[in-house]
């Protein structure tokens, strides 16, 4: 994604340093059909549209067993909020506005446990940007740690998060 | 669906408003942050935008006796948190693009959310840095407190 990574900070001198170059080719937008990944996927239509990038938009539907996710990603989606039986339409409403901008997008469902599924998914894409909606907020949810802070942990491309705050 | 409800999905998303002339960065001088840098200039650079460069300082008050003696006791990270600011400074120069800096004090999440309100930026940068070993695990990473908080979309940019 970005060029002339110069080697030691350090020992940085003026002379070194490089003029910087960005390039963003593929964005990896992941997305659960809540308020904040509605934002997040009109963000990464317009950074697609900005870099002509293309954008994979993918909805993970959480294995349903409590013991899979230490997350407790799989009690939203039990409850039928916003996740069960949600996706092809989430994806169909992505993949019309991307239609709309003149973008060009593909969309995939995967099944798995929400945040090792992105990452993992990113290693297979290979995207310069992930893009996802962050709406967890307080309580037990949050000491748990949030499905964002999870991709972060679990990926080496930038992440660009989108909050309903 | 009807027709009402189909107007009604489609203006869910409606137009994007793709602003992005205000970055705000934050560096503390870590390598994330360095990484950070990079990006931030960079896409200063390619939206034409302005940047930002904060660096929190996290001293506590003069009265702090105990405080200033860790701190010369620890004048490495002195070091590595002017070299943050520094290194951006080169970097922007370098690159053309229209800068400030500014050190603000207090807690690092708030004050680069307070920072970014105030300069009402269109996206905040930071490294993936922070705390390490327990102090993380009791209070999470800065970056992970500052994507809970912030209105404003964050990059988080690792280090690697």
């Amino acid at each position: 994604m970005i060029d002339n990574l110069y080697k030691s900070s350090a020992t940085s001198k003026a002379a070194d340093v490089q003029e910087l170059f960005i390039d963003i080719r593929k964005i990896l937008l992941a997305t659960d059909g809540s308020q904040s990944s509605i934002m997040a996927t009109k963000q990464a239509i317009a950074w697609a549209r900005f870099f002509e990038a293309d954008v994979r938009a993918i909805y993970v539907e959480s294995d349903y067993e409590m013991l899979e996710s230490p997350y407790m990603e799989t009690e939203k989606h039990l409850k039928g909020k916003p996740g069960v039986g949600r996706c092809a339409e989430v994806l169909d409403a992505v993949k019309n506005y991307a239609e709309q901008n003149d973008v060009n997008l593909e969309t995939r469902v995967l099944r798995g446990q929400v945040a090792r599924t992105i990452a993992d998914y990113a290693e297979v894409y290979g995207p310069d940007l992930i893009i996802i909606g962050n709406s967890e907020k307080s309580g037990i949810k949050r000491s748990l740690g949030s499905v964002v802070d999870a991709v972060m942990k679990s990926t080496d491309v930038p992440v660009l998060v989108i909050s309903d705050n | 669906m009807g027709r009402q409800d189909e107007v009604r999905a489609r203006s869910d998303f409606s137009e994007v408003d793709f602003k992005m002339k205000r970055l705000l960065l934050a560096t503390d001088g870590s390598v994330p942050a360095i990484m950070a840098t990079k990006y931030a200039i960079a896409l200063a650079k390619v939206f034409n935008a302005s940047l930002k460069i904060i660096f929190v300082d996290t001293s506590e008050d003069e009265h702090d006796y105990s405080r200033n003696i860790v701190m010369l006791d620890t004048p490495k990270e002195m070091r590595q948190s002017t070299a943050g600011v520094s290194i951006a400074k080169i970097y922007a120069d370098k690159n053309k693009v229209n800068y400030n800096i500014e050190v603000v004090k207090g807690n690092v999440a708030k004050a680069i959310i307070k920072a970014a309100a105030n300069y009402e930026a269109d996206l905040i940068i930071i490294g993936n840095t922070g705390r390490t070993g327990l102090k993380r695990l009791a209070l999470g990473s800065v970056s992970e407190a500052v994507v809970k908080d912030s209105a404003i979309p964050v990059l988080v940019i690792k280090g690697s």
